[in-house]
Protein backbone atom coordinates (compact mmCIF):
# COMPACT_ATOMS: atom_id res chain seq x y z
CA UNK A 1 0.00 0.00 0.00
CA UNK A 2 1.20 3.43 -1.02
CA UNK A 3 1.76 5.39 2.54
CA UNK A 4 0.14 8.63 2.26
CA UNK A 5 1.24 11.42 4.03
CA UNK A 6 -0.95 14.50 5.19
CA UNK A 7 -0.82 17.73 2.82
CA UNK A 8 2.80 19.39 3.89
CA UNK A 9 1.22 22.96 4.44
CA UNK A 10 -1.01 21.17 7.06
CA UNK A 11 1.98 19.64 8.64
CA UNK A 12 3.37 22.80 9.08
CA UNK A 13 0.60 24.55 10.82
CA UNK A 14 2.40 25.72 14.30
CA UNK A 15 1.58 23.50 17.35
CA UNK A 16 -1.53 23.11 18.71
CA UNK A 17 -3.50 24.55 15.63
CA UNK A 18 -7.28 22.06 15.08
CA UNK A 19 -6.74 19.84 11.66
CA UNK A 20 -8.74 20.65 9.55
CA UNK A 21 -11.41 17.85 7.61
CA UNK A 22 -9.83 17.59 4.66
CA UNK A 23 -6.25 17.34 6.47
CA UNK A 24 -8.15 14.79 9.05
CA UNK A 25 -9.37 12.66 5.80
CA UNK A 26 -5.94 13.01 4.18
CA UNK A 27 -4.04 11.21 7.26
CA UNK A 28 -6.83 8.69 8.20
CA UNK A 29 -5.63 7.08 4.42
CA UNK A 30 -2.21 7.17 5.60
CA UNK A 31 -0.66 3.36 6.08
CA UNK A 32 0.16 3.67 9.33
CA UNK A 33 -0.48 7.40 10.28
CA UNK A 34 -3.27 8.88 12.28
CA UNK A 35 -5.74 5.86 12.65
CA UNK A 36 -8.89 6.24 14.37
CA UNK A 37 -10.79 3.07 13.27
CA UNK A 38 -13.36 1.54 12.20
CA UNK A 39 -14.86 4.90 10.61
CA UNK A 40 -18.81 3.53 10.04
CA UNK A 41 -20.11 6.78 8.21
CA UNK A 42 -18.34 9.62 6.61
CA UNK A 43 -19.98 12.14 8.60
CA UNK A 44 -18.09 10.89 12.02
CA UNK A 45 -15.23 13.53 10.49
CA UNK A 46 -15.57 17.04 11.05
CA UNK A 47 -13.25 20.05 11.08
CA UNK A 48 -10.94 19.31 13.64
CA UNK A 49 -12.79 16.33 15.00
CA UNK A 50 -13.84 12.54 14.34
CA UNK A 51 -17.04 11.10 16.54
CA UNK A 52 -16.01 8.32 18.39
CA UNK A 53 -18.52 6.09 19.62
CA UNK A 54 -19.35 3.42 22.76
CA UNK A 55 -17.48 -0.31 22.50
CA UNK A 56 -19.01 -3.51 24.28
CA UNK A 57 -17.06 -3.81 27.24
CA UNK A 58 -17.62 -1.96 30.72
CA UNK A 59 -16.13 -1.83 34.42
CA UNK A 60 -18.69 -1.28 36.83
CA UNK A 61 -18.10 -0.74 40.50
CA UNK A 62 -19.57 -2.86 43.10
CA UNK A 63 -20.27 -3.00 46.39
CA UNK A 64 -17.84 -4.58 48.74
CA UNK A 65 -16.67 -5.01 51.94
CA UNK A 66 -13.83 -2.36 51.29
CA UNK A 67 -14.04 0.45 53.34
CA UNK A 68 -12.05 2.48 51.48
CA UNK A 69 -9.96 3.01 48.23
CA UNK A 70 -6.33 3.14 49.73
CA UNK A 71 -4.90 3.54 46.34
CA UNK A 72 -0.99 2.49 47.26
CA UNK A 73 -2.52 -0.66 48.65
CA UNK A 74 -4.81 -2.03 45.67
CA UNK A 75 -3.41 -4.60 44.00
CA UNK A 76 -5.05 -6.84 40.99
CA UNK A 77 -7.02 -8.61 43.23
CA UNK A 78 -8.63 -5.85 45.53
CA UNK A 79 -9.29 -4.11 42.13
CA UNK A 80 -11.58 -6.83 41.69
CA UNK A 81 -12.86 -6.82 44.87
CA UNK A 82 -14.57 -3.45 43.85
CA UNK A 83 -14.90 -3.80 39.99
CA UNK A 84 -15.89 -5.97 37.39
CA UNK A 85 -15.76 -6.72 33.60
CA UNK A 86 -19.33 -6.65 31.68
CA UNK A 87 -19.36 -7.03 28.18
CA UNK A 88 -22.76 -5.30 26.38
CA UNK A 89 -23.53 -7.19 23.15
CA UNK A 90 -23.99 -5.50 19.96
CA UNK A 91 -28.17 -4.34 20.10
CA UNK A 92 -28.10 -4.58 23.82
CA UNK A 93 -27.87 -1.83 26.43
CA UNK A 94 -26.37 -1.05 29.86
CA UNK A 95 -28.27 1.25 32.45
CA UNK A 96 -26.82 4.01 34.16
CA UNK A 97 -28.56 5.08 36.73
CA UNK A 98 -28.62 8.17 38.69
CA UNK A 99 -24.88 9.10 40.29
CA UNK A 100 -23.41 6.19 39.05
CA UNK A 101 -20.26 5.46 37.56
CA UNK A 102 -18.58 3.18 35.05
CA UNK A 103 -15.71 3.03 32.64
CA UNK A 104 -16.29 2.38 29.10
CA UNK A 105 -14.55 2.25 25.84
CA UNK A 106 -14.37 3.90 22.94
CA UNK A 107 -15.36 1.10 20.34
CA UNK A 108 -12.87 2.92 17.78
CA UNK A 109 -9.16 1.38 18.10
CA UNK A 110 -7.40 4.90 18.07
CA UNK A 111 -3.62 5.48 17.21
CA UNK A 112 -2.02 8.59 17.22
CA UNK A 113 1.13 9.93 15.00
CA UNK A 114 3.83 12.01 16.62
CA UNK A 115 2.95 15.07 15.49
CA UNK A 116 -1.17 15.08 16.71
CA UNK A 117 -2.23 15.14 20.13
CA UNK A 118 -5.86 15.04 20.96
CA UNK A 119 -8.70 15.67 23.09
CA UNK A 120 -11.72 13.92 24.33
CA UNK A 121 -15.06 16.12 24.37
CA UNK A 122 -18.69 14.83 25.42
CA UNK A 123 -21.24 15.02 22.71
CA UNK A 124 -23.46 17.92 24.06
CA UNK A 125 -26.51 15.85 23.49
CA UNK A 126 -25.65 13.62 26.10
CA UNK A 127 -24.21 15.84 28.25
CA UNK A 128 -27.65 18.07 28.51
CA UNK A 129 -29.57 14.27 29.81
CA UNK A 130 -26.46 14.67 32.33
CA UNK A 131 -24.19 12.08 30.94
CA UNK A 132 -20.69 12.85 31.73
CA UNK A 133 -17.99 10.66 29.23
CA UNK A 134 -14.61 11.64 30.01
CA UNK A 135 -12.63 13.51 32.86
CA UNK A 136 -8.57 12.22 31.60
CA UNK A 137 -9.25 14.44 28.01
CA UNK A 138 -5.51 14.35 27.35
CA UNK A 139 -4.13 11.79 24.53
CA UNK A 140 -0.87 12.06 24.02
CA UNK A 141 0.93 12.10 20.52
CA UNK A 142 1.97 8.48 19.82
CA UNK A 143 -1.03 6.80 22.24
CA UNK A 144 -2.76 3.64 20.78
CA UNK A 145 -5.29 1.89 22.00
CA UNK A 146 -8.99 2.21 22.74
CA UNK A 147 -9.68 4.65 24.91
CA UNK A 148 -11.06 4.28 27.99
CA UNK A 149 -14.08 6.54 29.06
CA UNK A 150 -15.08 7.86 32.76
CA UNK A 151 -19.01 7.14 32.02
CA UNK A 152 -21.08 8.92 34.85
CA UNK A 153 -24.79 9.93 35.02
CA UNK A 154 -25.04 13.62 36.89
CA UNK A 155 -28.65 13.51 35.98
CA UNK A 156 -32.21 11.97 37.56
CA UNK A 157 -32.64 9.49 35.25
CA UNK A 158 -31.56 6.47 34.35
CA UNK A 159 -29.83 6.61 31.03
CA UNK A 160 -29.53 3.67 28.30
CA UNK A 161 -26.19 3.34 27.07
CA UNK A 162 -25.86 1.34 23.70
CA UNK A 163 -22.99 0.01 22.44
CA UNK A 164 -21.72 2.15 18.95
CA UNK A 165 -23.79 5.28 19.81
CA UNK A 166 -21.73 8.35 19.35
CA UNK A 167 -21.48 9.50 22.76
CA UNK A 168 -18.10 12.01 22.13
CA UNK A 169 -15.63 13.33 20.06
CA UNK A 170 -11.87 13.14 19.41
CA UNK A 171 -10.53 16.57 19.02
CA UNK A 172 -7.13 16.78 16.94
CA UNK A 173 -4.39 19.11 17.23
CA UNK A 174 -0.72 19.51 15.95
CA UNK A 175 1.73 18.75 18.26
CA UNK A 176 5.51 18.96 18.12
CA UNK A 177 6.82 16.44 17.20
CA UNK A 178 8.22 13.84 19.53
CA UNK A 179 11.43 11.57 18.40
CA UNK A 180 10.67 8.32 18.82
CA UNK A 181 7.16 5.94 19.45
CA UNK A 182 6.89 5.58 22.49
CA UNK A 183 6.65 2.37 24.44
CA UNK A 184 3.50 1.63 25.77
CA UNK A 185 2.59 -0.90 28.71
CA UNK A 186 0.22 -2.56 27.25
CA UNK A 187 -1.92 -1.73 23.82
CA UNK A 188 -5.61 -1.25 25.17
CA UNK A 189 -8.21 -2.80 23.79
CA UNK A 190 -11.26 -2.21 26.79
CA UNK A 191 -11.49 -0.03 29.48
CA UNK A 192 -8.71 -0.89 31.45
CA UNK A 193 -8.76 -0.90 35.43
CA UNK A 194 -7.29 1.61 37.60
CA UNK A 195 -3.33 1.18 37.86
CA UNK A 196 -2.79 4.40 40.32
CA UNK A 197 -0.85 1.10 42.72
CA UNK A 198 1.27 1.61 40.67
CA UNK A 199 2.60 5.26 40.93
CA UNK A 200 6.07 5.57 42.30
CA UNK A 201 5.01 8.54 44.25
CA UNK A 202 3.48 6.88 46.75
CA UNK A 203 7.09 5.41 48.24
CA UNK A 204 8.31 9.17 48.28
CA UNK A 205 4.95 10.25 50.25
CA UNK A 206 5.31 7.66 52.64
CA UNK A 207 9.13 8.01 53.32
CA UNK A 208 7.64 11.86 54.40
CA UNK A 209 5.20 9.76 56.86
CA UNK A 210 6.51 10.30 60.71
CA UNK A 211 7.61 7.14 62.13
CA UNK B 1 -4.10 -46.05 -13.92
CA UNK B 2 -7.42 -44.16 -14.54
CA UNK B 3 -6.77 -40.38 -14.30
CA UNK B 4 -8.74 -40.48 -10.53
CA UNK B 5 -6.30 -43.46 -9.60
CA UNK B 6 -3.58 -40.91 -10.83
CA UNK B 7 -4.71 -38.37 -8.85
CA UNK B 8 -5.07 -40.15 -5.47
CA UNK B 9 -1.58 -41.29 -6.16
CA UNK B 10 -0.01 -37.98 -6.29
CA UNK B 11 -2.36 -36.61 -3.47
CA UNK B 12 -1.26 -39.30 -1.22
CA UNK B 13 2.14 -39.22 -2.11
CA UNK B 14 1.92 -34.79 -1.35
CA UNK B 15 0.27 -35.76 1.92
CA UNK B 16 2.67 -37.95 2.89
CA UNK B 17 4.89 -35.62 2.44
CA UNK B 18 3.56 -32.97 4.22
CA UNK B 19 3.40 -35.20 7.18
CA UNK B 20 7.05 -36.37 6.63
CA UNK B 21 7.79 -32.53 6.38
CA UNK B 22 5.71 -32.24 10.05
CA UNK B 23 7.75 -34.53 11.94
CA UNK B 24 10.86 -32.54 11.06
CA UNK B 25 9.65 -29.45 11.85
CA UNK B 26 11.07 -27.44 15.05
CA UNK B 27 7.37 -27.38 17.32
CA UNK B 28 7.02 -30.95 18.14
CA UNK B 29 3.82 -31.14 19.46
CA UNK B 30 2.23 -28.94 16.59
CA UNK B 31 3.84 -31.83 13.96
CA UNK B 32 2.35 -34.70 15.72
CA UNK B 33 -0.79 -33.16 15.40
CA UNK B 34 -0.35 -32.49 11.11
CA UNK B 35 1.14 -35.93 11.05
CA UNK B 36 -1.73 -37.33 13.05
CA UNK B 37 -4.45 -35.50 11.26
CA UNK B 38 -3.05 -36.64 8.02
CA UNK B 39 -2.62 -40.13 8.54
CA UNK B 40 -6.00 -41.00 10.32
CA UNK B 41 -8.33 -38.29 7.60
CA UNK B 42 -6.38 -39.85 4.72
CA UNK B 43 -9.53 -41.41 3.08
CA UNK B 44 -11.67 -38.21 3.77
CA UNK B 45 -9.06 -36.02 2.44
CA UNK B 46 -8.62 -37.56 -0.43
CA UNK B 47 -12.31 -37.46 -1.13
CA UNK B 48 -12.74 -33.63 -0.22
CA UNK B 49 -10.00 -32.64 -2.12
CA UNK B 50 -11.34 -34.55 -4.72
CA UNK B 51 -14.71 -32.77 -4.69
CA UNK B 52 -13.39 -29.09 -5.66
CA UNK B 53 -16.10 -27.38 -3.71
CA UNK B 54 -14.24 -27.92 -0.38
CA UNK B 55 -11.18 -26.28 -1.99
CA UNK B 56 -13.34 -23.08 -3.83
CA UNK B 57 -15.13 -22.61 -0.63
CA UNK B 58 -12.03 -22.59 1.81
CA UNK B 59 -9.30 -22.51 0.38
CA UNK B 60 -6.86 -18.91 0.82
CA UNK B 61 -4.88 -19.10 -2.09
CA UNK B 62 -1.20 -17.81 -2.15
CA UNK B 63 -1.96 -15.11 -4.41
CA UNK B 64 -5.02 -13.99 -1.98
CA UNK B 65 -2.71 -14.48 1.07
CA UNK B 66 -0.29 -12.23 -1.03
CA UNK B 67 -2.58 -9.52 -1.44
CA UNK B 68 -4.38 -9.01 1.56
CA UNK B 69 -2.20 -10.21 4.57
CA UNK B 70 0.68 -7.98 4.48
CA UNK B 71 -1.03 -4.91 4.76
CA UNK B 72 -2.55 -6.22 7.97
CA UNK B 73 0.37 -8.14 9.34
CA UNK B 74 2.34 -4.37 8.88
CA UNK B 75 -0.31 -2.62 11.20
CA UNK B 76 -0.39 -5.87 13.65
CA UNK B 77 3.35 -5.32 13.86
CA UNK B 78 3.09 -1.83 14.88
CA UNK B 79 1.49 -2.58 17.85
CA UNK B 80 -2.38 -1.28 15.87
CA UNK B 81 -5.25 -3.60 15.78
CA UNK B 82 -5.60 -4.48 11.45
CA UNK B 83 -9.53 -3.66 11.19
CA UNK B 84 -9.75 -1.71 7.65
CA UNK B 85 -7.10 -0.93 5.60
CA UNK B 86 -7.07 2.14 2.45
CA UNK B 87 -8.56 0.92 -0.72
CA UNK B 88 -6.48 2.87 -3.08
CA UNK B 89 -8.08 1.77 -6.36
CA UNK B 90 -12.06 2.94 -4.64
CA UNK B 91 -10.84 5.70 -2.35
CA UNK B 92 -12.20 3.83 0.79
CA UNK B 93 -11.35 2.16 3.66
CA UNK B 94 -12.40 -1.62 3.30
CA UNK B 95 -12.41 -3.78 6.59
CA UNK B 96 -9.73 -6.86 6.68
CA UNK B 97 -11.06 -10.03 6.18
CA UNK B 98 -11.13 -12.62 9.00
CA UNK B 99 -8.75 -14.78 7.20
CA UNK B 100 -6.28 -12.01 6.90
CA UNK B 101 -6.54 -10.88 10.23
CA UNK B 102 -6.02 -14.41 11.83
CA UNK B 103 -3.52 -15.37 9.07
CA UNK B 104 -1.06 -11.94 9.73
CA UNK B 105 -1.64 -13.06 13.65
CA UNK B 106 -0.04 -16.66 12.45
CA UNK B 107 2.50 -15.26 10.64
CA UNK B 108 3.80 -12.64 13.56
CA UNK B 109 3.70 -15.48 16.38
CA UNK B 110 5.36 -17.76 13.80
CA UNK B 111 8.25 -15.52 12.22
CA UNK B 112 8.38 -11.69 13.99
CA UNK B 113 7.14 -11.50 17.79
CA UNK B 114 10.35 -9.22 18.14
CA UNK B 115 8.87 -6.73 16.19
CA UNK B 116 5.72 -6.59 18.43
CA UNK B 117 7.58 -6.75 21.31
CA UNK B 118 9.24 -3.34 20.26
CA UNK B 119 6.09 -1.64 21.07
CA UNK B 120 6.11 -2.73 24.98
CA UNK B 121 8.43 -1.18 27.92
CA UNK B 122 9.47 -4.53 29.03
CA UNK B 123 7.56 -6.60 31.08
CA UNK B 124 5.78 -9.99 31.19
CA UNK B 125 5.81 -11.99 27.40
CA UNK B 126 2.73 -13.76 28.67
CA UNK B 127 0.49 -10.23 28.97
CA UNK B 128 2.42 -8.85 25.95
CA UNK B 129 1.18 -12.19 23.85
CA UNK B 130 -2.79 -11.55 25.40
CA UNK B 131 -2.44 -8.53 24.20
CA UNK B 132 -1.96 -9.50 20.41
CA UNK B 133 -4.80 -12.06 20.85
CA UNK B 134 -7.06 -9.09 22.05
CA UNK B 135 -6.03 -6.77 19.06
CA UNK B 136 -6.60 -9.54 16.75
CA UNK B 137 -9.82 -10.33 18.91
CA UNK B 138 -10.88 -6.51 18.32
CA UNK B 139 -9.71 -6.68 14.67
CA UNK B 140 -12.19 -9.30 13.81
CA UNK B 141 -14.69 -8.27 15.88
CA UNK B 142 -14.52 -4.26 14.46
CA UNK B 143 -13.88 -5.97 10.79
CA UNK B 144 -17.49 -7.77 10.85
CA UNK B 145 -19.53 -4.50 12.49
CA UNK B 146 -17.93 -2.56 9.18
CA UNK B 147 -19.16 -5.11 6.82
CA UNK B 148 -22.50 -5.56 8.41
CA UNK B 149 -23.43 -2.03 8.78
CA UNK B 150 -25.72 -0.15 6.54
Amino acid sequence: MKEIQGDQAERQLPAGAVLSKEALLQRLKGDIDLIVSPILEGSQVGDGSVDISLGTRFIRSRRSKMTKIDFPKLNKDSIRDFQESVVVPFGDEYILHPRSFVLGCTFEFIALPLDICGFVLSRSSYGRAGLLIATATFVHPGWRGCLTLELENLGEIPISLKPLSTVGQLVLLNASKLPEQPAAKLIPVGPTFTALNEDPRWKKIAALSPK
Amino acid sequence: MSSSGAVDTALTAGLQRVAADAAQLKYAEEAEVVQKTIQTNLTDLLAKIRNRKFISRYSFRASMYHDSVPTVLKRLKAGVAPIEFYDEKSDVMRPASVRAILNAGWELYKTDLTSFYANFKAGEELERLDNLNQLLFKAVEASEVKRQWK
